[in-house]
């Protein structure tokens, strides 16, 4: 086991920077709310031009054909500069498509995804239902060549920027997931009315390729979390360190110096367990509840340095125009992303019992 | 010790909750349980409502419409009001200015002020931080040089809440800079928002919001006769005001509407074919809070905070502290119990305003544990003053 990135990973965190920073400004530079910002297809570009999107397709289907690890690099440094785009996203629909598709579909989408011409988007969430992969209420009917999906899927980010949506709906057989081939949709709700759509498989099949699919998203959101965090961390020791109160530094305040040694450490614990996903994420089959406890350490983390980073910074923590809140406002998303604390802890449970104790190595 | 209401304050509170829910205009308060924002017109409205009722400024000495009410009655009054969704007076004319204006100001100053501040016809605002005095207030800069029988004004106040609805601001300012302590340099005046010199920038918060400004002064002219009380003794009005600040800061009544609302939000929210409330993960976090709230709430009624003989009651600090830190638990659930709906701000047709407007509401509340004496600072008055312990 070796957590030290290789030389290449390096040099594409690098590039990454670079890309970002040539990109220009946050949302906090120009003042704007924490809101999820939409889809900057400009910086989607650069970052096609830099590769990202294509790192872990197969270069058979387009890609670059490297792993987990290194997108994992660059997730960090979105997260680091307060950017977002679609790579998650893409991630999990292209997971979808990469192990459901027929090989043309794949290869078109897959290849389109990596030159920045196709963006699948997986459209999974149903409104106020608590999150769960499996369907309810967007309910699939048909055969063969000729499916039809109706019910509404929300939120889905990014829906109206989608050129496909990777939809999962309750068939007869389970879980289907299906392909729908130029949505429309006007913001974050999807409705399908009699849609029609591709089936990717169903039952079984659907499910294990979800269950991957969402680990190998959930990796690269625990990656992004790492980069906001490590950005929060470094805005709150560089605050303790210049900011006077008192006539002295925050910084000679033991009561928040030790705090912030507390977000260090709930920090390399969640970036251990993130490298140590991204990892997991490049063997085959993936091991899924290894990255669901991931995301549980990453969810701890994420509250309580995105909460300690506003509350040491005082009243300019919680204004839009200071970073420190916009990147607490991503960990708060990122962590509601495809699960949750609850689903999360509901899902592992449901396994305790399997086994005396979680092991690492080996 | 007794555990009951005595009758005559069951039947206060009866009173009260009849006024709030029965008389009191029904669409101010639907705009509030709703979780849409109010205008400032509707804020006035509330206030003057109130205050026809005697239902505004009950901490207030009587003779200025205040109420010989106990510290219970208070409490009750409080929660009845927040319980019921009525929007609260401004903590700024009711809690701060109004109280300091009757206590040290001067008859005329209280003839002038009190009754147009108690309708909220004036809406005043907090001029007290600074960016370089916030926790330690006392290093404030704004200066007033008295010229004549006006005082003149530079400087700049910063986090000024809801500053730019405001027709005045009592503002703390540096009228002796060569005193000994800073604290002893400090007094209390009042202006006029459209004074010449007066520049309001909005700041918006992270929900978007713009509820802060900051507050710039080049050469404000104030009459002299817009001091409160002495000259140079503004700190001690002003420490009698932040101990007066905390009545009611601890929010019993608003948690406990909100953790309600919330409970019939996570029924909302399917699970299975039960629903959120029913999750054992999620119920045991309302137990918790809802029992941590059981004794936030009998602490204020134990200790009654607040302010006597102009002297803050240490223990109100724990009141928020603690109340404070559960607003912000209970917020953080409301984003948990949104779900994958908390990925969105605007309400969409399926996407009910409540799971929507989760994410910026809990980030916006982020403030609560900083301003009005942040939690740290709260500590450090519990340590110091209730356990001695001075480093
Ligand atoms: C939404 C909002 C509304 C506000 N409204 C008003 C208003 O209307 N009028 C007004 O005058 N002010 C207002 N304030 C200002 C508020 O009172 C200040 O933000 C507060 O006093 C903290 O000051 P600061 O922001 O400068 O933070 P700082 O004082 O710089 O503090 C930064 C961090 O250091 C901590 N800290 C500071 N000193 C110590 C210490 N000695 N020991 C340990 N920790 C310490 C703080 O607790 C905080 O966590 C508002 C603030 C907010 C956020």
């Amino acid at each position: 086991m070796d957590f030290s990135p290789t030389d290449e990973q390096q040099a594409l965190a690098e590039a990454v920077r670079g890309t970002l920073r040539r990109h220009g400004s946050p949302a906090a530079e120009r003042g704007e709310s924490g809101a999820p910002s939409g889809h900057d297809d400009a910086l989607w570009q650069s970052l096609v031009q830099a590769g990202v999107p294509a790192l872990v397709w197969a270069e058979e289907d387009g890609g670059i054909g490297a792993g987990f690890t290194d997108v994992s690099a660059a997730a960090t440094e979105l997260g680091r500069a307060r950017l977002q785009v679609p790579l998650a996203e893409t991630i999990v629909a292209g997971s979808l498509i990469a192990s459901l598709a027929s090989d043309a579909v794949r290869r078109e989408l897959l290849g389109g995804l990596s030159e920045g011409t196709a963006l699948p988007i997986p459209a999974l969430a149903e409104p106020l239902r608590a999150w769960s992969p499996q369907p309810t209420d967007v309910v699939a009917s048909g055969s063969g060549d000729a499916w039809t999906l109706t019910g509404t899927k929300a939120p889905v980010p990014y829906g109206p920027d989608a050129t496909h949506l990777v939809v999962t709906a309750a068939t007869d057989g389970g879980t289907g997931v299906f392909l729908v081939t130029a949505p429309e949709a006007a913001n974050a709700e999807v409705v399908l009315d009699g849609t029609s759509a591709t089936l990717l498989a169903q039952g079984e099949a659907a499910d294990s390729a979800i269950s991957e699919a969402l680990a190998l998203g959930g990796v690269v959101l625990c990656a992004e979390a790492v980069g906001a965090m490590d950005e929060a961390l470094r805005l709150t020791t560089d605050y303790l360190d210049t900011r006077t109160q008192f006539g002295r530094k925050l910084a000679s305040f033991q009561t928040l110096t030790h705090r912030a040694a507390d977000m260090y450490a709930q920090l390399e614990i969640a970036r251990s367990a993130t490298l140590y996903a991204a990892m997991v994420a490049d063997e085959r089959p993936v091991d899924a509840d290894h990255v669901l406890r991931a995301r549980l350490v990453v969810d701890r983390a994420a509250r309580l340095v995105g909460q300690e980073a506003i509350q040491m910074h005082g009243g300019i923590g919680v204004t839009a125009e200071h970073p420190v809140s916009h990147l607490t406002a991503r960990l708060t998303a990122i962590t509601r992303t495809w699960g949750d604390r609850r689903s999360q802890q509901a899902e592992l449970a449901t396994r305790l019992a399997d086994h005396r104790s979680v092991e690492v190595l080996g | 010790m007794q555990r009951r209401l005595s009758a005559d304050e069951s039947a206060f509170q009866q009173r009260m909750r009849d006024y709030f829910t029965q008389e009191f205009p029904a669409h101010l308060r639907e705009k509030v349980t709703s979780g849409r924002k109010l205008t400032p017109e509707d804020i006035r409205l509330s206030q003057s409502t109130l205050a026809a009722a005697g239902l505004a400024t009950p901490g207030w000495p009587t003779e200025w419409g205040g109420q010989d009410w106990t510290p219970l009655q208070k409490h009750i009054w409080n929660s009845e009001l927040q319980s019921a969704g009525v929007p609260p007076p401004l903590p700024f004319n009711a809690s701060m200015v109004g109280p300091v204006i009757a206590t040290f100001g001067s008859e005329e100053l209280k003839q002038r002020f009190l009754p147009r501040t108690a309708t909220a016809e004036i809406w005043w605002c907090q001029g007290f931080s600074e960016p370089g005095a916030g926790s330690d207030l006392a290093a404030l800069r704004t200066t007033a040089v008295r010229e004549g029988d006006e005082y003149v004004v530079n400087g700049q106040k910063t986090w000024t809440t809801l500053g730019q609805h405001a027709d005045w601001m009592f503002a703390l300012v540096r009228t002796d800079p060569d005193a000994p302590k800073k604290q002893a340099g400090i007094s209390f005046i009042l202006l006029d928002m459209k004074s010449e010199g007066i520049t309001v920038r909005p700041i918006r918060t992270i929900d978007g919001d713009t509820e802060v400004n900051e507050v710039f002064f080049d050469n404000v002219r104030v009459p002299a006769d817009q001091l409160v009380g002495e000259e140079n003794r503004g700190w001690d009005y002003a420490k009698f005001l932040l101990g007066n600040e905390r009545v009611g800061v601890a929010n019993t009544g608003l948690i406990k509407r909100w953790l309600a609302e919330l409970k019939e939000h996570a029924q909302q929210v399917r699970l299975g074919d039960g629903s959120l409330l029913d999750d054992p993960a999620i119920a045991a976090r309302f137990v918790d809070l809802e029992s941590q709230l059981m004794g936030l709430e009998l602490t204020v009624v134990r200790v009654s905070g607040g302010s006597e003989n102009g002297r803050p009651n240490p223990a109100s600090s724990i009141l928020k502290l603690c109340g404070s830190q559960l607003q912000q638990e209970v917020l953080e659930l409301a984003v948990d119990i949104s779900g994958p709906m908390a990925l969105i701000w605007d309400e969409l047709e399926s996407v009910p305003g409540w799971a929507a407007r989760s994410v910026p509401t809990y980030l916006n509340y982020r403030k609560a544990t900083i301003y009005g004496g942040s939690s740290e600072v709260q500590r450090g008055i519990v340590a110091a003053t209730i356990l001695g312990l001075k480093g």
